[in-house]
Formats: C-alpha cells, sequence, structure tokens
C-alpha cells in the first residue's frame, strides 16, 4: 500500500514538537530544544511506532472507507456509498452485529467473573503456581491451533469426543454435527472462547489478589465481616479495581476480535447459514473472498467505533467515584 | 469456607435424592429395551441374508476360467462372517515343511529350458541373443506378456531354491516385479510378490550453485546382469524361498505384475548357507592368516558405486564432525538417512586394500530413530555374505542420539569386532535393507490385527455400530470362539514383548510398550467378554495402532558418514562430538543465518531482462526438483534463466490473506506462480491481476494436453487465465475383501448404489460421501470447501449447470433440481453418515465402500500396509444414458500456473510455463518426486499424457483415465464464490432442518442471483435478467 510509504512518521512526529514549539512561551525554539531536547527524543521513538502503527492505519483504513477498493487496482473515492450500503442493505452486517454483541455481552462478563471468581478460589490453595500454569496455558496457545483440538471435541464425526460421550450416556441416538447445525454453532464457539480467555484475567486477578493490603482484612474482621463472601465483597473486590478495569477493557478488545478467530477455524468462513457470522467475520467475507476492500474498511470503521464505545462505556461504569 | 462446603454437600445430597431425576433413569431404561427387541428382530434377516450371499458367492467363485487367478478359499464362521482365506504365508510353510520332514534336496542345479516355454498369454515374448555382453538364448519379457509357462522335471523330491539370472529393461524406473505358481497354485502368499531390483547411480559428483551449496547429481540407471536367489520382497525372510517339489513334471509359471526385465537362466539349485563367523574365524586360522600390516582407508559414504532404488542417494547433516563438514551450507556429505528404509534397498561401496590379511571394518553411523529399533542389513562383501551373523547385521540404536565409529561385530559392545579376510586389490561392500529379526513381530501383529478386524465385524454383527450401552448380548454364547481368540491374541502379543526386548540388546523398545498395552486391554476384555460391546471402539482403535507399528517395524533407517577399513589392532575413535564441538558449529551456523538467502532454491540470478521469477506454492523437496529439472532442460534450451522461491502450500489461494494478493496490491510480482488454487486465476484477472493466457498464438496447441472440464475454472469472458497443474478427481474406492464376503460387487450406477446402501447398513457398515463445509483451509480430502466437491456429479449427471449464458444462476432449472434432491436424498433418505474419517472407517471395515480424492488413495497406498490388495480404486457411479454409457461426470479440484499480467516478461514466463506443463516435464517430475520422497508425493498431474507415464499401478491409471473422460470441473465467475456458499446452506436447511429441496434451493438461488447481479454491476457488465432455461416449474 503505496499510501502508507507516503506518510512519513518522522515528519509527522517533527510536526507535532513543532505545534508545541509555537504554544510554548516565546523563549526560541533552541531553548526549547536545549531545555526539554532530551525529553523529546524519549519520546520520539514511541512516537515514530505510535504513528506508523496506529494513528496511519486507522487514517488510512478511515480514507478507505470512503473508497472503492479491489486490492488489485488504486483505489476510487465513491463517498458514503459504502456506509450507505452497510446500514441500509446489508442484512447480514446486521446478523452480524447481533452474533458479535450477543457473544460479546455473554462471554464477556461471565469469563470476567468466572476468572475472578477462579483466581479467589486458587489464592486460597497454598500450591498456587501449578494450578496458575494450568488455567493459564490456553491463552498461551493460539486459537487456530486450539481449534484443531476443539475440532476433534466438536467434530461430526460418530467418534468425536462430544458425539461419543452423549451417545455412549444414552442422550443422542445420532451423531450431531456440532460446527454445521446452526443451532449450536455459536453456543460451541462461546464455550471455546470461555475456556480460552480465562487464563488472561485469571492471571492478572491472581497477582492483583495478591496486592491487597492484608491489614485491610483484619481491620474488617474487627468491623464485623463474617464470612469469606463478604469479605470478598467488601475488601477484596474494590482494593482490586485497576486490576478489574484492565481486566475489562481486555476483554472487551478479546470478544471483538478473538472470538472471529475461533468462529474462522471451528465453523469456516463465511459459517453455514451465517450462524456464526462476527463482525469481522463480515470483514474478512468482504475484503478476502469479494475484494472490496472500501467496504471491508467500512466495516472496520464500525467495528472501530462499537470497540472504543463499548470499551468507554466499561471504562466510565467502573471508574465513577475514584477518578 | 467451610460454610460454603457444607451447602455444597448439602446441595449434591439434595440431587442425588431428586425424584425427576431418578424417574428420567427408568425412562431411558425402558426405551432401551424398545429399542433392543427391534434390533433383534432386525438382526435375524440380517444373518439369514448373509448365509444367503455367501453361498451366492462360492460357486462363482469355482467357475472361474482357466488361467485366471485363483482368490483363495472361503472360511465362514460361526456368526456368519466370512473371511477370505489366501494361501499360507510362508512362515506357516515352513512350518509345515518342518512337520513332514522335508529336506534341502542334495547337490543338485536343474536349469529350466527357458526357450521352450511350454505356454504364455499376451503378447509372445521376443528372444535375443545378445544383450549388455552376455550371450545366449534371452528372454526379452514386456509388459504386455501376461504370464509365461515352463515344465521342468525334477529327479529327486525335496526343497529346492529357485536361482535367476535377469536384466532390468528400460521401464517406468519402478522396480520389477513378478509371481510364481508352481503346478497352478501359488505355494505360499509371499510368491504373489517377488521384487527384483534395479540398479543406479549418481549422474557424477554434486555440483555447486552460485549460493554456494551443493546440488545433487542427477540419476541414472545402469542396468546390468544379475544372479539372485529368489527371495521375499519385503524382507520378510532372511533366506531364499525354500520350494518343495516332488519327483517328477512340474509347471512352473511366472505371472507379470510391472516392469519388463530380460531372463537368461532360471534354475533349481540346492540351498545352500553361509557359514558362521565361528567357523570362519576356524579356517582363518587353519589357513595361517596374518593380521594386515598398519592401514587406515577412510571412503566416504555419499559416494556408493551402486543403488537398487534412485531414493537412496547423498543426504545433506551439519553435524560438526561429518565429514566434509558443511559450515553452513548445504553440503552433501554423509548417505541413507531415513529414505534409506525399506527393504531391498541397498548401495554398494568399492574400496582397496594395500596387501592381503585381516581387517576390520567400522562405519560412522548414526541410527537414534524416534521408534528406537535396531535397524537390520544384509552385509555383502563382494557380493557375497562372508558369514551367518551379517545376513541380517543390527545395527542398534544410540542411546546418546549421536554419530559413533562402530565396527561391525556385537553390537552390545562387548566382543571383539569382526576380522574379514581381504586379497589384496578392490573389493566391494553391499548393505542392503532387511527386516531382521522384527519380522517375526511382524507377523504376529498382523496375525493379531487380522484377527480383531474379524471379531470387530462379527460383534458389530450382533450388535450393530453403536451398541446400546445397557443390553446384554450374551456374546460368548453367540460367538463361542471369542474368549479362546482373544487369549491366543494376547498371548501372542505378550510372547512378542520379550522377543523385541531380547533383539534390542534387552532395552525395551517402544514398540513392546504399545504391544503390552493392546496385550494388556485384550487380556481385559477376555476376562469380561460382555463389555466387549462398549468397547468395540477401544478395539477398533487397538487395531490401528498395531498397524501402525506394522509399518515402524518394517523402516529400518540408518545414517552413514565414512566406511573405515584398518588393520585389526587399530584403535577407532569414538566418532561423537563433544559439546563444545556441537555448540561451536550451532552457533557458525546461526550466524551464517544472517546472511544466506533461504527462500530462493538453487541459484539465484541477479535481475536482468533474461530471468524470470517463478514462485511455487510448494514445499522445498518440490521446488528443488523444479529447479535441477530447470536447469538441466529449459535453461539450456530456452536461454532463460529461473529464480524459483518457494512459499508455504495455500499461500497462494484466494479467499485468505495471501502473498500473491499482497505481491499484486504491491507492485512486486513475479512473472509466474505455480501450485495457485483454481479460484484464483478469475478472481484475479477480473482485476487484472494475470495475463490471458489465450493471446500467446500456440495456446490452443497447449491446451490439448489437458482435459477440456479442467480448464473451465480459468476461463471467464472469452479470456482463459491459467493452465492447470495438477487435477484432483473423486474416486470411488472399495473394500474387496469385504464385498466378496457379502457377495457384492461394486456399483456402477447410483441406482447400483441405493440398491446397495441398506445392505450396508444393516450390517452396521455404511457408504462416504464427502461432506459438506467441514473444515476451513481444504480439510482432508484435498478438496476446498468452497467447491462443494459432492454436489456438482448430481449436477452435471442430471444435466444441470451452475450458471447460464448470461451468468445468471442456473439453479433453478428442473435438472438442478433434480440433482439438488439426488443429493440431500443421500441424507434425508438412505442416511449415510454425514461425517467421517473415511481413510479410518475402510480401514476398520466400517465403511467399505466411499467416494473421495487423491489424498485417499494416496492414503490407502501409502499408510494402510495391512490392507495392500484388500481394497481398489473405481471411477464414481454414474448414471446410465439413453445410449447405454455410464455418465460419471465430476470435477475436482486442482493446482494452476498462471502468468502475472504487470509481468514485462510474460512471452518468457509463457515459455516457462509451456516447458513445464509439457509431457515430458510433467512425466520426469512425477517420476523424479516418487523416486526422491516416495509414493507418498505422488504427483497428480492434469497432463493426461504424463499421467499414462507415472510410475502408478496400470489399474489405477486406467481407472483414472475413465474418470477423466469424464472430468468437467465447476466454472469460476464474477461473485461466483456465492455458489457454493449457498448450495451449502440449502443442504444444511434440507438435512438439519428439514426444509423442502425446492424452497432451499430457491432460496439460494435468490441469493446467488442478487450477488452475481451486484458483482456484474459493479464491473459495469451487462446484466440481463431473463433466464433462457425458465424457472422451477
Amino acid at each position: 500500500m503505496a499510501e502508507v510509504k507516503s506518510g512519513d512518521p518522522g515528519v509527522e512526529a517533527e510536526a507535532t514538537t513543532q505545534q508545541r514549539a509555537v504554544a510554548a512561551p516565546k523563549t526560541g525554539l533552541q531553548r526549547l530544544v536545549a531545555q526539554y531536547g532530551v525529553s523529546y527524543a524519549f519520546l520520539l521513538p514511541y512516537m515514530i511506532f505510535f504513528f506508523a502503527f496506529l494513528i496511519i492505519p486507522v487514517g488510512v483504513a478511515i480514507w478507505l472507507s470512503f473508497t472503492y477498493f479491489n486490492m488489485l487496482e488504486p483505489p476510487r473515492v465513491i463517498g458514503w456509498s459504502n456506509y450507505r450500503l452497510l446500514f441500509l442493505e446489508d442484512d447480514i452486517f446486521v446478523l452480524s452485529i447481533r452474533n458479535t454483541l450477543f457473544f460479546a455481552f455473554i462471554t464477556g462478563p461471565v469469563s470476567l467473573t468466572a476468572s475472578f471468581l477462579l483466581a479467589w478460589f486458587i489464592n486460597q490453595i497454598r500450591v498456587r503456581t501449578i494450578y496458575a500454569l494450568a488455567f493459564y496455558a490456553p491463552s498461551l496457545t493460539s486459537a487456530i491451533a486450539m481449534a484443531v483440538v476443539w475440532r476433534i471435541v466438536f467434530s461430526g464425526d460418530r467418534y468425536g469426543y462430544m458425539n461419543y460421550f452423549l451417545m455412549r450416556m444414552g442422550f443422542i441416538q445420532e451423531p450431531f454435527l456440532w460446527l454445521i447445525d446452526q443451532r449450536t454453532m455459536l453456543p460451541v464457539i462461546m464455550f471455546v472462547m470461555l475456556w480460552m480467555s480465562m487464563g488472561n484475567n485469571f492471571l492478572v486477578f491472581l497477582a492483583g489478589l495478591q496486592t491487597v493490603n492484608t491489614e485491610l482484612y483484619e481491620a474488617g474482621k474487627v468491623d464485623g465481616i463474617a464470612h469469606p463472601l463478604q469479605e470478598m465483597w467488601y475488601i477484596t473486590l474494590p482494593s482490586m479495581k485497576p486490576q478489574v478495569l484492565f481486566g475489562v477493557i481486555n476483554a472487551v478488545v478479546l470478544m471483538f476480535s478473538a472470538g472471529f478467530e475461533i468462529s474462522l477455524s471451528l465453523a469456516g468462513l463465511p459459517s453455514p447459514l451465517y450462524a456464526a457470522h462476527m463482525i469481522l467475520s463480515h470483514l474478512y467475507d468482504y475484503a478476502f473472498i469479494r475484494f472490496e476492500m472500501g467496504y471491508a474498511a467500512a466495516i472496520a470503521v464500525i467495528l472501530f467505533i462499537i470497540t472504543f464505545g463499548v470499551g468507554q462505556g466499561a471504562l466510565r461504569l467502573l471508574s465513577t467515584k475514584d477518578e | 469456607m467451610d460454610n460454603l462446603k457444607e451447602e455444597m454437600t448439602r446441595l449434591q445430597a439434595a440431587m442425588r435424592k431428586s425424584e425427576a431425576l431418578r424417574g428420567l433413569r427408568r425412562w431411558t431404561a425402558w426405551i432401551n429395551i424398545a429399542l433392543a427387541v427391534m434390533l433383534v428382530t432386525i438382526s435375524i434377516p440380517t444373518a439369514a441374508s448373509a448365509a444367503v450371499y455367501a453361498q451366492a458367492a462360492q460357486p462363482k467363485d469355482a467357475e472361474e476360467e482357466e488361467g485366471e487367478e485363483k482368490k483363495g478359499t472361503f472360511i465362514t464362521h460361526a456368526t456368519g462372517v466370512i473371511e477370505v482365506k489366501l494361501e499360507p504365508n510362508y512362515a506357516e510353510t515352513l512350518q509345515e515343511y518342518a512337520k513332514q520332514g522335508y529336506e534341502w534336496v542334495g547337490e543338485a542345479d536343474i536349469p529350466i529350458d527357458l526357450m521352450n516355454y511350454t505356454r504364455f498369454r499376451g503378447h509372445e515374448p521376443e528372444i535375443l541373443s545378445e544383450l549388455d555382453g552376455r550371450t545366449g538364448e534371452i528372454i526379452d519379457w514386456q509388459e504386455e506378456t501376461e504370464w509365461l509357462e515352463w515344465r521342468v522335471y525334477v529327479p529327486k523330491t525335496g526343497l529346492y531354491n529357485i536361482e535367476m539370472e535377469y536384466y532390468p529393461l528400460p521401464g517406468k524406473r519402478a522396480s520389477i516385479q513378478r509371481r510364481i505358481q508352481i503346478d497352478g497354485e501359488y505355494p505360499f502368499q509371499e510368491a504373489r510378490r517377488l521384487v527384483f531390483v534395479r540398479f543406479w547411480n549418481d549422474k557424477g559428483l554434486p555440483t555447486t550453485d552460485n549460493q554456494g551449496n551443493d546440488r545433487r547429481p542427477g540419476q541414472r540407471e545402469e542396468p546390468r546382469w544379475e544372479t539372485v536367489r529368489i527371495i521375499d520382497g519385503d524382507g520378510m525372510y532372511p533366506w531364499p524361498f525354500d520350494f518343495y517339489l516332488t519327483e517328477g513334471e512340474h509347471v512352473i509359471r511366472m505371472i507379470t505384475v510391472r516392469e519388463p526385465m530380460a531372463i537368461r537362466s532360471l534354475r533349481l539349485v540346492t540351498p545352500t548357507r553361509p557359514p558362521t563367523y565361528a567357523e570362519v574365524l576356524a579356517s582363518y586360522q587353519e589357513k595361517g592368516y596374518k593380521n594386515a600390516g598398519e592401514t587406515l582407508i577412510r571412503h566416504q559414504a555419499e559416494l556408493p558405486v551402486e543403488r537398487t532404488e534412485a531414493t537412496i542417494r547423498m543426504e545433506y547433516t551439519s553435524g560438526p564432525l561429518v565429514d566434509p563438514y558443511s559450515a553452513g551450507y548445504v553440503r552433501l556429505n554423509a548417505y541413507g538417512s531415513y529414505r534409506w528404509r525399506r527393504a531391498l534397498q541397498a548401495a554398494t561401496w568399492e574400496f582397496e586394500v594395500p596387501e592381503d590379511g585381516l581387517y576390520k571394518i567400522a562405519w560412522r553411523r548414526w541410527q537414534a530413530y524416534a521408534s528406537f529399533l535396531p535397524s537390520a542389513r544384509r552385509i555383502l562383501i563382494d557380493g557375497k555374505v562372508p558369514f551367518q551373523e551379517l545376513n541380517s547385521f543390527l545395527f542398534t540404536p544410540d542411546n546418546d542420539r549421536d554419530w559413533r565409529i562402530v565396527p561391525f561385530g556385537d553390537e552390545s559392545g562387548f566382543g571383539e569386532p569382526y576380522l574379514f579376510y581381504l586379497e589384496k586389490g578392490k573389493h566391494t561392500l553391499t548393505m542392503e535393507v532387511t527386516v531382521g529379526p522384527s519380522a517375526e513381530t511382524i507377523r504376529a501383529i498382523n496375525k493379531v490385527v487380522t484377527d480383531l478386524s474379524i471379531m470387530v465385524r462379527e460383534i458389530t454383527m450382533i450388535t450393530g455400530v453403536n451398541p446400546d450401552p445397557y443390553m446384554e448380548f450374551d456374546l460368548t454364547s453367540r460367538i463361542p470362539t471369542l474368549v479362546p481368540r482373544l487369549v491366543r491374541n494376547y498371548e501372542l502379543l505378550e510372547e512378542q514383548v520379550g522377543h523385541m526386548t531380547m533383539v534390542n540388546n534387552g532395552v525395551k523398545p517402544n514398540v513392546a510398550n504399545v504391544l503390552g498395552e493392546v496385550a494388556f486391554q485384550l487380556r481385559d476384555m477376555a476376562s469380561d467378554p460382555e463389555s466387549m460391546s462398549r468397547r468395540l471402539s477401544d478395539l477398533s482403535a487397538s487395531q490401528g495402532r498395531l498397524s501402525q507399528w506394522l509399518l515402524y517395524l518394517r523402516e529400518h533407517p540408518l545414517w552413514l558418514d565414512y566406511l573405515l577399513i584398518t588393520n585389526p589392532e587399530f584403535e577407532l575413535p569414538v566418532g561423537k562430538a563433544s559439546i563444545f564441538q556441537k555448540a561451536w558449529a550451532g552457533f557458525m551456523n546461526f550466524l551464517s543465518s544472517f546472511v544466506r538467502n533461504y527462500y530462493g532454491v538453487g541459484s539465484i540470478y541477479g535481475d536482468d531482462d533474461n530471468t524470470i521469477t517463478v514462485w511455487v506454492a510448494r514445499g522445498r523437496e518440490w521446488g528443488m526438483i523444479m529447479k535441477d529439472m530447470t536447469e538441466d532442460d529449459f535453461t539450456p534450451a530456452s536461454g532463460i534463466a529461473v529464480n524459483l522461491q518457494v512459499f508455504p502450500p495455500a499461500q497462494l489461494s484466494a479467499g485468505s490473506v495471501n502473498v500473491l494478493l499482497l505481491s499484486v496490491a504491491s507492485g512486486v510480482t513475479p512473472d509466474v506462480a505455480t501450485g495457485v488454487l483454481p479460484d484464483v486465476p478469475v478472481e484475479f484477472a477480473i482485476r487484472n491481476g494475470v495475463a490471458n493466457m489465450n493471446k500467446f498464438v500456440d495456446y490452443q496447441e497447449v491446451t490439448t494436453r489437458f482435459r477440456p472440464g479442467a480448464l473451465l475454472p480459468f476461463r471467464w469472458e472469452g479470456g482463459d487465465y491459467a493452465i492447470p497443474e495438477t487435477q484432483d478427481f473423486l474416486m470411488m474406492f472399495y473394500r474387496t475383501d469385504i464385498f466378496t464376503e457379502l457377495g457384492l460387487t461394486p456399483p456402477d450406477t447410483w441406482q447400483d448404489l441405493y440398491n446397495m446402501i441398506w445392505l450396508l447398513q444393516q450390517r452396521g457398515m455404511d457408504f462416504f460421501f464427502p461432506p459438506v463445509g467441514v473444515s476451513a483451509g481444504g480439510g482432508i480430502y484435498g478438496l476446498a470447501e468452497s467447491l462443494v466437491p459432492g454436489f456438482l456429479p448430481f449436477l452435471y449427471q442430471n444435466g444441470g449447470d451452475f450458471y447460464t449464458e448470461k451468468g445468471l444462476s442456473a439453479l433453478d432449472s428442473p435438472e438442478a433440481l433434480a440433482g439438488f434432491r439426488e443429493w440431500t436424498e443421500l441424507y434425508t433418505n438412505y442416511k449415510i453418515t454425514q461425517q467421517a474419517d473415511f481413510y479410518n472407517r475402510m480401514r476398520t471395515g466400517e465403511m467399505p465402500i466411499g467416494v473421495s480424492g487423491f489424498f485417499t488413495y494416496i492414503l490407502l497406498s501409502v499408510a494402510a500396509p495391512e490392507l495392500e490388495g484388500r481394497w481398489e480404486m473405481l471411477p464414481l457411479p454414474g448414471k446410465r444414458r439413453p445410449d447405454g454409457q455410464v455418465d460419471r461426470t465430476s470435477g475436482g479440484y486442482g493446482q494452476a500456473v498462471v502468468i502475472m499480467d504487470n509481468s514485462d516478461k510474460q512471452d518468457k514466463a509463457w515459455e516457462w510455463a509451456k516447458w513445464w506443463t509439457s509431457t515430458r516435464a510433467q512425466a520426469r517430475f512425477g517420476e523424479e518426486l516418487e523416486a526422491l520422497i516416495g509414493t507418498e508425493a505422488r504427483w497428480n498431474t492434469a497432463n493426461v499424457k504424463a499421467l499414462n507415464q507415472l510410475p502408478f499401478p496400470q489399474k489405477d491409471i486406467e481407472a483414472i483415465q475413465e474418470q477423466w473422460r469424464w472430468f468437467k470441473e465447476q466454472p469460476v465467475t464474477l461473485g461466483g464464490y456465492f455458489t457454493p456458499r449457498h448450495i451449502i446452506n440449502a443442504w444444511n436447511r434440507v438435512v438439519l432442518q428439514g426444509w423442502n429441496a425446492r424452497e432451499a434451493l430457491e432460496e439460494a438461488v435468490k441469493q446467488i442471483d442478487r450477488e452475481l447481479i451486484r458483482k456484474r454491476e459493479e464491473f459495469g457488465l451487462e446484466v440481463d435478467l431473463t433466464k433462457t432455461k425458465g424457472g422451477l416449474e
């Protein structure tokens, strides 16, 4: 993409410095450099990467979303057309939003709560490291690699683990096509997602639990806290606010992106009857199957806004009083 | 915390008491009883019909025409399972000889009068008077001669060896195979597969490419006369076959399997054995042989003078002490590797000793493969086994997993090395792979596996494939032999655990553990035979594991670095690298990795007008052969240099982020890309990514190399954007043994198949058909899910088509609906399994017939040794047309060659593409690939003539050619990706949700048309909404 190359990150970074220079008291650029030069030099590497890998790509994506671009020929600006199509004519997109939100709003909170409870339980046990490792392991492996395992578990073959187990127990008589049947695709993906995402937050919570000031518990006992659950609710949880906040942001981002990876490797792209179609699946469908990059960019922009919005919402919800 | 625990236990107790739960249990029990009654009533007629079929099958076989092959006898088991029993194997025959007291005949050498063959079939062989330096009467035996028969008078009853003098005539470069019958019968099973090797050599020393890496020299066949005694082609027996012949006249018939050969003599001779080492040593003393004086001869293993297969060749390894040292480059500095593992693969080295005397011989070698089994070799000095110990010498695995220098001798390391008496002058040392003592274990496992598979089938006939876990089947009284057979099998396995441990110098190899586990499992089953109905899948799994080890036990890999011939007193070095040497070598390799170019294959040329760049989406080995062929053949003739770069397979496909797309987007494209998936050319062509090939003058001529149907996916709006390279295709596979047993013949039409499905299902078996939407990225069938392979035959055979001439969906025609109905009815009416691992089910016999792609063919040929000769590949069933022909139209997914549109050397690129898809290049590539990598790399070329020349069995080629007559692929069109997507959705609606086929298809057509129209509008193409064929009536 030639466009990316043209925006030289160094130039942009310099531009910022100059703006600041104008805003600063009129003591001359040279004095400013002499005074703050080192600070800016320290800032520079980050700024370069921040611009090169974040600001510029997002900017390019927003620009592309107003164009017709098929990857092989140069883009052509077509105005709001992509957005109009996206909202007014594309029912599959609406379906994908529904699936994604459904997926995110169930797996997100469940995963957070479960990993918190798990961390809390394990924190009481003596040999913590082994459990920590065991629970963290799924997050270490990539979604694609783990999908291989899950595909065998949920295989539609008579000898898939799930089918075999259920048939042996007498629950079902015929093998069930877990990953092809419209009814089970999304639940299976949600289940796998829960299993995978648990570890990340779990580790953060486990670390957080150990930072809680133990004096607070003693004080709590004096104040009449009798039950461990009360202890958790009134002392542990409030003390762990930073970790919870991190966990929530993490979960939001993960739910909107990782869900697609699992969906792709378990149900295929597109999934039968679009039953496990996520926003990202839709993006991929347009970008790499239909070669409509402009439209895909528009989807990306919408996804960006949704993720950003939900993230901000969660942030506001959790950081009301103190900050 | 305590409160919580209490709470939990209380809750659990409450759950256990729960009335509702108990009700549920009682309810399932009733259902189970009802089902059991149904099952029993069904199984009675099943058993009866099996018996009827068994009777029907028998007389038919006896009436066989004279001269045809006898199929063996049938043994009917109590439960109605019939086993096809071949003649006894050679091990059993030997036992029989011993029991009968047959002995080797005394001194005998009876020549068979070759010229006076009494009968033959097929083409009459020519007689030569001279061939490669030998004169006399020589039979030129081409493949067209089906068999030859001789009469010979045997003066004395006894056991004879058969000695043959042969010369490998030019053929398809595969080893020669014959069968032998005596008096109209195979004396034992192994007589059905006699193998005669060809002789190969490197064309010269390795050359160096411009990156400083060694290039492997080409292979040349160097045929010569060879005298052999007929021995097992699988290396399962250490000595030549003993044939029992009574006094009087006998008829010897040799039957062609493959490849031509010339024979000069055939004689019956006395079996002989070399002396033991003790005897040889005694004779040394007797003759007064002296130790040789100070000698140290070192010979590089990578330079043998002769090999029996082109696959075993010089290899590259980067070990620090390997001579010559690689120093970060590819140096062909060792010999053997994993390729050198199958029976009869032999290599010969030549060396010269300075004086007469006794020597010891040592190899620097590496033998530490994961199976941790000893590798057996037959060692011959000057073409003879010097003493019995070397007839199957075992290279035991090294515990340190390292190279070491070990002399021939006692491998446990305690004994003295063997001494060899060598006269002054040149000598040869030959090492040939044999199976050695593992052969006994292989035979035992084979027996167990066969027995288990019969047992599984017997039990499934009673219980069904998915037995009700609550049902008692009373297996012991229905199959009275069940327990004794289990006992016999686990005893056999336990015995082998001991045998393998003993052979491996007292170290228990991995295989012994597996045998032990299976034995334990069988023992457990024998103690509770009723549990077997629930453990059927365990039994099948054990069978699979054992079969896997059957493969490993036959494999005897070995690496060699160099040969040392020294005087007996010479102190041999250990030959192991120290940890510092290894660390240093590793570090140097790491450093050199920063400067070397890894994605280019072979020599890399600068970018000029005469150099084209070719991308290959295949493994490096593939790339290397392509590069070598290009340098040998293409560049000298055309003057065009080629840079070749390899990419991971499937990297050049549409539907995912791939390098080709990125290269086009960034403007840095190759000139040619190969191994491109079939949806790419048109998708890229629409957007001006790839070049139209029919602008080249000789395009039409080039296309005659392929099936016309194979070009369909690359054609769009009058342009042709690719030429096919490989071609996959659906074929029908079936188990011949099970079909004979059931008295069935493989179906020719779909109707035949439909009539058969219920018969199979009654016996708990099923038919396999490629499923829809299995997995992302092609799946295990080698067919892209996006092409819906299963629907295509039904659509085309019913006269339907995918698209109208106007570029809209043609799936709303009555023909398409009929095809769609037929396809979905397989699942709704006939209830065939929707998803299964066909290859494994075929092995267990649960799916004795199915339709699948080329990949299954390779799997069955390579990875299922226990099925050898028990399956066949046939063309797809079809529809009988009014003219009597069976229409077998089906598609298949192949890979293609494209020329990139923004290449400025398109003419040169076209020259290369033309050369690459030519019959000569394709046939040679297929041969070399199979020769270098093995059957697993069988090349499914799209070139029709080249396919005929590839070393596939003739029968398989014929089946493939018949199927190819009907080859027609699905076209790729603008927006065409919606077609498979919505066909899958329609399938889903019909099969899983019970929709009416017509409604589901109409819904699909609506969606497909919408996308097609949208896309056509996007590209400003004419949209004509009137359909020629009309809607559904």
